[in-house]
């Protein structure tokens, strides 16, 4: 599929929009030429005498040599340079756009609102505490369900998109989450508001996780071992972001009237207490280690 | 809490999206709810008392309790914060609520950022107060539940 993408790639028009007049024919037909043609001895060099050709048109943004080390901002989705038995390769995450139609809006929405919004909600919850711990940085405990490292890794690669995109981020936002889990320390400080130093620190920071999966190494940590939270513990004010989620599904949702499907309920019957509240909102069960305004 | 309410106990944190106001100065808005026991009515109705002087504590009626609220408004770093504490004595148990709502103090100089309307977003956060339903306390804990039951994300 990445090598059928060469084919827009190398094209005149460089992109792929919604308005573009070209038939399923014409395109099925033009990606299996390029991609037989990627699979040939040399192709790279010819692909890349291609690109090089539309950047001479003034099309260079979205073009890119395809050398065996791209640039940051050149590079696919999978980095295939230490990859000798390879036959498809990316083309780079910048040499597809969308300009228009039912995904371009929402692509915006997640630059300009999602992907702050996921940074900050990451350090709400305790996501980057987990990694700080492990850094030796914090000592509060593990929170979350054993998985939730993959929140952060999820989170990374969509900023990483965005910038290799040529998205602008709301970079305070940005440099909050990253600064607050102490996961760059030195670095950040010399860092400068660049887009590529951004996305390098991204970059870094994925490295520096040990991000091979979602593995829940962040919520295995041995440096601070505390028991798993019990579900029996659940509302009784400990730390029970598990327990609460399973609860949360076990727990029966009233929906007597149109207007109560939209809301969620709490229930703690040792307090004898039970609030509703929008189903958007988020709920954490337990002590929460800090909230910015409190 | 500890520091503050010694024997007080954080239940839950109801969270609203920061994205829930989009374009507009919003920035936080939050419901915690607390419990303290044992304490005496005395001293719950105190609690809300803390940081209002004294004065202002207005009452409302939930569910056949009666709560006393006060509110509080401070300004901290360009930030506009609005405090508001319910607290209510049933069962020997004395249920708090936390409000807590923050805004930029003005608008984004390019316009794209309308003023929240924090009186709006309060509401919102009465409503989960007003929802509140004290009953009997169960002895019996949750039914244990495995944690696999929890759906991998």
């Amino acid at each position: 599929m990445m090598c059928a993408l060469q084919a827009g790639f190398a094209d005149r028009e460089n992109t792929m929009t919604m308005k573009q007049s070209l038939s399923r024919r014409q395109f099925v037909s033009s990606a299996v030429s390029v991609t037989a043609l990627s699979c040939l001895p040399g192709a790279e060099r010819l692909l890349a005498r291609s690109a090089d050709a539309t950047a001479t048109l003034g099309l260079d943004q979205n073009s890119a040599a395809l050398t065996s080390n791209p640039a940051w901002r050149d590079q696919g989705v999978l980095n295939l340079a230490k990859s000798p038995y390879a036959k498809l390769h990316s083309v780079p995450v910048h040499a597809v756009t969308i300009e228009s139609g039912f995904w371009s809006p929402r692509r915006e929405t997640n630059v300009s609102a999602s992907i702050p919004s996921m940074g900050k909600l990451l350090e709400v919850n305790g996501r980057m505490d987990n990694f700080r711990r492990l850094a030796g940085k914090s000592t509060a405990a593990q929170r979350g369900p054993v998985y939730s490292d993959s929140d952060i890794y999820k989170w990374i690669e969509a900023a990483g998109f965005a910038l290799q995109s040529g998205k602008y981020l709301p970079y305070n936002n940005l440099v909050s989450g990253l600064s607050h889990a102490n996961l760059l320390a030195v670095a950040w400080q010399e860092a400068t508001m660049t887009t590529e130093r951004l996305f390098l620190a991204l970059m870094i920071t994925a490295g520096s996780m040990n991000l091979t999966g979602c593995r829940g190494e962040a919520a295995t940590s041995t440096q601070t071992p505390r028991p798993q939270p019990s579900a029996n513990a659940a509302g009784s004010g400990g730390n029970t972001n598990q327990a609460s989620l399973a609860s949360r599904h076990t727990r029966p949702l009233h929906r007597d009237t149109p207007h109560d499907a939209f809301l969620s309920t709490y229930n703690n019957p040792e307090e004898g207490i039970s609030i509703r509240y929008p189903r958007n909102y988020f709920l954490e069960e337990g002590d929460v280690q800090s909230t910015p305004f409190s | 809490l500890d520091a503050e309410q010694p024997g007080a106990a954080l239940l839950a944190t109801v969270l609203i999206p920061e994205d829930g106001y989009p374009n507009t100065t919003f920035e936080h808005g939050s419901l915690q709810l607390v419990v303290n026991e044992p304490g005496t009515e005395k001293e719950c109705r105190e609690i809300s008392l803390v940081g209002s002087g004294g004065n202002g504590a207005r009452t409302i009626m939930i569910h056949g309790i009666e709560f006393r609220w006060t509110e509080q408004e401070s300004e901290t770093a360009g930030t506009r914060v609005l405090d508001r504490t319910y607290t209510g004595y049933s069962q020997g148990t004395c249920y708090e609520f936390l409000l807590t709502l923050a805004a930029e103090e003005a608008p984004n100089p390019d316009g794209f950022k309308k003023p929240a309307d924090t009186a709006k977003i309060m509401r919102q956060l009465e409503k989960i107060v007003s929802s509140a339903q004290i009953s009997t306390k169960s002895a019996t804990p949750p039914a244990e539940i495995s944690e696999d039951a929890a759906d991998r994300l």
